[in-house]
């Protein structure tokens, strides 16, 4: 492959190339030779950018991937340089829970490559064969010492490998501190300052787990439970709390920007970057409990480009590239080496990185969670009530 | 009669033109029913999914979702007559009082808004009936905390809003056709303008809001994307539950007892009003155009 | 009255006029304005899911309405000429497949076939030869063309139906007693009269298909048409893309119109000179 085929000729040179051309200053082999791969491309390639010639292992790769995640969980410029070096475009696909993905991916024919499942979620995968156990050789810049075990455990299942850890975060909630001054520290404050001074300002996710385990905590039991009777008084907390609401969604972002909504249970990457374009955002980490979790990238069973999708794990596994990732999702990766060259203050934030006694209440979501019907049925009833 | 016989299609001429048809009826309408008729009695699978089995427990349990039951019943209805209410004059406007040579135009300009998305003409209104939008405006004058985004009323507002072009034109239709000469007599006989409404106008164009209502009603049972958008995940109707059911709680079972039971309901009320609406006998005119 | 119907269409217009001055917006959120530029026009257009998703939609529409007319005019042709109990269960059949909302046809469409394929899928690939991969039945293309082709043939049938009670019939029966056969009387007689209903299903089927969400987004499986992916792009978080692709839709749309009328226009006018 020439070096030329890769620089795009500007119409400006192309000009001046027919012009030279033209007077015979050049031989039509000259003109064409230069001018020639570059014609179309300069014609074409400004207003389609995927008729450039790309590198030659894109025909590999194919030229597209379907990453399906959660909202505002990527970097658009990490996504926008695999493209340029790979050639691959990448369709995103944003979903609020892990219930909906796989919901999806339980009715078959998606279509997905690459896809953000949380901890909790993994064995089910495994045990519904729903998704790939990863060959670890494909994904080179993958280290599996440098990530904490406590994060990265899940990943491994009957011992198999099955996804690679992305980042890590916290459950607890954000309030909008101009607008609400009673400082609520607990998900038990939570509910009553939305029954109070925030009543028609707050949101609550529209997914179980976090929700009925919000209202748990703020009973006092565990944000897993799945005990029958603690679920109903959960219930009870959840319709009492329902009028005040603001609304009923995962996507909790636009709602708190714009103000319309002042409070909402949020994770702590959300919060960073909400805090950082608007300081009066305070995170808050509740005293009663909350979740902590790894969110992993892993390839559901069926993903037609398939090398494409071991592309992308092993590029977002380059700790660089989990670093930038990091920076505009605000959530703190798993792998040490992308912490080390996180800029000091991310490093060191509080969102981020919480002291250790804060996250002591805090639990990882577990597998049962995620399939008990009760609680299934809870949070419908919930929403349609 | 004689004559009829004689151009009687045989028999296998009748089939083959009606067989593609039926084999889709039974392969994409009748074969889908059954299964999640079937489906409505089995049970919930561990980890979602059909879990087979013969029960009706998934019907015991539609009470659960009464309120979205309740708020369809509600606004559908709701928000065909306001439909109707901002519609009619405005296609009376249309059909009698506006000069030949723009009727037209003014008509396409009712319908032009239709061909961009719905989506996202609802997802405009979502800023409109947000904080920055009339709230804010409303602020301004010193009227403070109105709330108008995510709740029943929004959603009223963007089904009218959205079925607004659906209800102008078959009104708009059965107006044109008045006969004016009827009017001018009416008003020459002395009638006002209210009674002239009433006993000519308002009659002779019920055809057009029948069509017209039906069709928004029927549309309006079965909708789940206005108050998704616009009710924030708190105003649930029926076709809410229903996607709910299969994309979150992955019970399908249950969702499929949902989706009989609109289908029955749905089933169930457009007779009724077939036959309430259908009273004058224009049965091959009355097409849904 | 006529303030009325001012307002009316300031209603109607401005969440319009929101979306396309919002497509113009140069900041990254669609719901601030931060001064004005046509980047998202660039990046709608250049990406190639936009393109992908509208040819996607185009292509479903185009075939939806081409068979629907094919098979709803054939059905409405045969129908008319039934009575008894086979005639009515059709006219059922007919009138359940328009009253059906969307959304459970979408859902009851996509679980039934999942579970038809899941039975399906493993049967060929144990009848299948040794050494070739046995075709695999999934969700796409055809099962949304036959999801929307179910709703649109039954509007077309509706619509050729009336148009034939209104017809003329001495004409079918002269041309029967002249002796000519079933189908040149139909070419010939039949259908210059109901053609303007065909056409009419033709353009509804077309725009249904076109516009569909509900249907399309339970049943498409890895397909993309346009109103699935502008829904997929609110959800990941909205941008003026989005806005930009509306607006070409809804300029697309008129432009489409403007040369209708011109069409509409010179023939009329030849047809006066004529």
């Amino acid at each position: 492959m020439s070096k030329n085929s890769d620089k795009q000729i500007t119409s400006k040179e192309l000009m001046h190339q027919l012009w030279r051309y033209k007077r015979g200053s050049i031989t039509r082999r000259e003109f064409l030779g230069v001018t020639g791969l570059g014609m179309a491309t300069a014609v074409l390639g400004t207003a389609i950018p995927s008729l450039i010639p790309q590198k030659s292992w894109a025909s590999e790769l194919g030229d597209r991937l379907v990453f399906s995640t959660w909202p505002n969980y990527w970097n658009q410029a990490n996504l926008d340089e695999f493209t340029a070096d790979t050639g691959v475009n990448i369709q995103v696909n944003a979903f609020g829970s892990n219930e909906e993905m796989l919901a999806k991916l339980q009715a078959g024919g998606t279509g997905w490559d690459v896809f953000v499942p949380t901890n909790y979620t993994i064995s089910n995968y495994v045990e519904l064969d729903l998704i790939q156990e990863l060959d670890l050789s494909r994904i080179p810049n993958y280290d599996a010492s440098a990530n904490n075990p406590k994060f990265a455990g899940p990943a491994m299942v009957n011992g198999k490998v099955y996804c690679v850890p992305k980042n890590w975060g916290t459950t607890g909630f954000i309030v909008n501190s101009n607008k609400i001054t009673s400082g609520p520290k607990s998900w038990k404050d939570f509910f009553d300052v939305t029954k109070g001074e925030g009543s028609g300002h707050t949101i609550v996710h529209d997914y179980q787990l976090t929700t009925i385990g919000a209202a748990l905590c703020a009973l006092g039991h565990s944000f897993n439970s799945i005990d029958p009777n603690e679920l109903a008084e959960a219930e009870a907390v959840l319709i009492d709390a329902k009028p005040h609401l603001f609304a009923i969604t995962s996507d909790y972002q636009p709602g708190m920007r714009s103000g319309d909504a002042w409070m909402s249970i949020c994770w702590n990457g959300d919060a960073t970057q909400l805090h950082n374009d608007l300081p009066e955002m305070q995170y808050v980490i509740a005293s009663d409990g909350g979740e902590i979790w790894t969110d992993f990238y892993a390839i559901p069973v069926g993903a037609p480009h398939l090398d494409a999708a071991y592309a992308f794990l092993d590029y977002m596994q380059d700790p660089a590239v989990q670093a930038r990732d990091a920076e505009a999702h605000g959530y703190a990766p798993t792998d040490s080496r992308a912490i080390a060259l996180q800029p000091e203050a991310l490093a060191t934030d509080p969102i981020l990185h919480p002291a250790e006694e804060l996250m002591n209440g805090l639990e990882f979501g577990a597998a049962q969670t995620l399939t008990d019907p009760n609680r299934a049925e809870l949070i419908a009833r919930f929403k349609s009530a | 009669m004689a004559i009829r016989e004689h151009v009687r299609l045989s028999g296998w001429r009748t089939a083959a033109l009606l067989a593609p048809a039926t084999l889709w009826f039974l392969i994409m309408l009748i074969m889908p029913l059954i299964v999640i008729l079937i489906f409505s009695f089995g049970e919930r699978a561990a980890v979602g999914g059909y879990g087979g089995g013969f029960t009706f427990e998934q019907y015991a349990n539609l009470p659960a979702r009464l309120k979205a039951f309740q708020n369809t019943l509600t606004y559908a209805p709701l928000g065909t007559l306001m439909s109707l209410v901002v519609a009619y004059p405005l296609a009376y406007f249309l059909a009698l009082k506006v000069d030949r040579r723009f009727k037209l135009f003014l008509l396409v300009l009712v319908v032009v808004p239709f061909w961009t998305s719905l989506l996202i003409r609802t997802y405009a209104w979502i800023y409109i009936l947000g904080g920055r939008g009339i709230p804010a405006i409303l602020e301004w004058v010193g009227i403070e905390g109105v709330r108008l985004i995510n709740t029943p009323t929004a959603v009223l507002i963007g089904i009218v809003y959205g079925y607004l072009p659906l209800m102008v034109f078959p009104i708009y239709v059965s107006l044109e056709k008045l006969d004016k000469r009827l009017l001018e007599a009416s008003s020459d006989l002395g009638g006002s303008p209210v009674k002239t409404f009433l006993q000519i106008t308002l009659p002779l164009s019920m055809p057009g809001i029948a069509t017209g209502c039906m069709l928004v009603f029927i549309l309006l049972m079965g909708e789940f994307l206005i108050p998704a958008f616009l009710g924030g995940g708190k105003v649930f109707f029926i076709g809410n539950a229903m996607v709910d059911l299969f994309l979150q709680s992955r019970n399908w079972p249950f969702g499929s007892a949902v989706a009989v039971s609109l289908v029955v309901i749905m089933l169930i009320t457009v007779s009724i009003y077939m036959r309430l609406a259908m009273r004058n006998k224009t049965g091959a005119d009355q097409s849904l155009m | 009255m006529r303030i009325y119907a001012t307002v009316v269409y300031l209603f109607l217009y401005i969440p319009i006029g929101l979306i396309v001055l919002f497509s113009f917006n140069a900041g990254r959120h669609a719901s601030e304005l931060r001064g004005l530029s046509i980047q998202w026009y660039g990046k709608a257009l250049s990406n190639p899911f936009v393109g992908d998703a509208f040819f996607t939609s185009l292509e479903i529409a185009c075939i939806v309405a081409i068979l629907s007319s094919l098979m709803g005019t054939a059905a409405a042709l045969a129908l008319q000429r039934m009575s008894g109990p086979l005639r009515i269960l059709l006219d059922g059949l007919i009138y359940i497949s328009i009253m059906i909302p969307g959304i459970v046809i979408g859902i009851a469409t996509l679980v039934a076939l999942v579970t038809v394929f899941d039975f399906l899928n493993p049967l060929l690939a144990s009848l299948w030869p040794q050494g070739y991969t046995p075709p695999k039945l999934h969700m796409g293309y055809a099962s949304v063309i036959a999801a929307h082709t179910l709703f649109t043939m039954s509007l077309v049938i509706i619509m050729v139906r009336a148009r034939i009670a209104g017809m003329d019939r001495t004409l079918i029966e002269a041309s029967m007693d002249l002796y000519a056969s079933p189908w040149r009387t139909f070419y010939q007689v039949t259908l210059p009269q109901i053609y303007p209903a065909i056409l009419a299903g033709f353009l509804l089927s077309f725009t249904f298909s076109f516009d569909d969400f509900i249907i399309s987004f339970f049943v498409a499986g890895p397909n993309t048409t346009l109103p699935v992916y502008i829904f997929a792009s609110i959800r990941r978080g909205i941008t003026p893309e989005v806005n930009a692709i509306g607006t070409m839709v809804l300029v697309g749309s008129l432009s489409l119109l403007i040369i209708a009328q011109f069409f509409m226009r010179g023939d009329r006018r030849r047809a006066r000179v004529s």
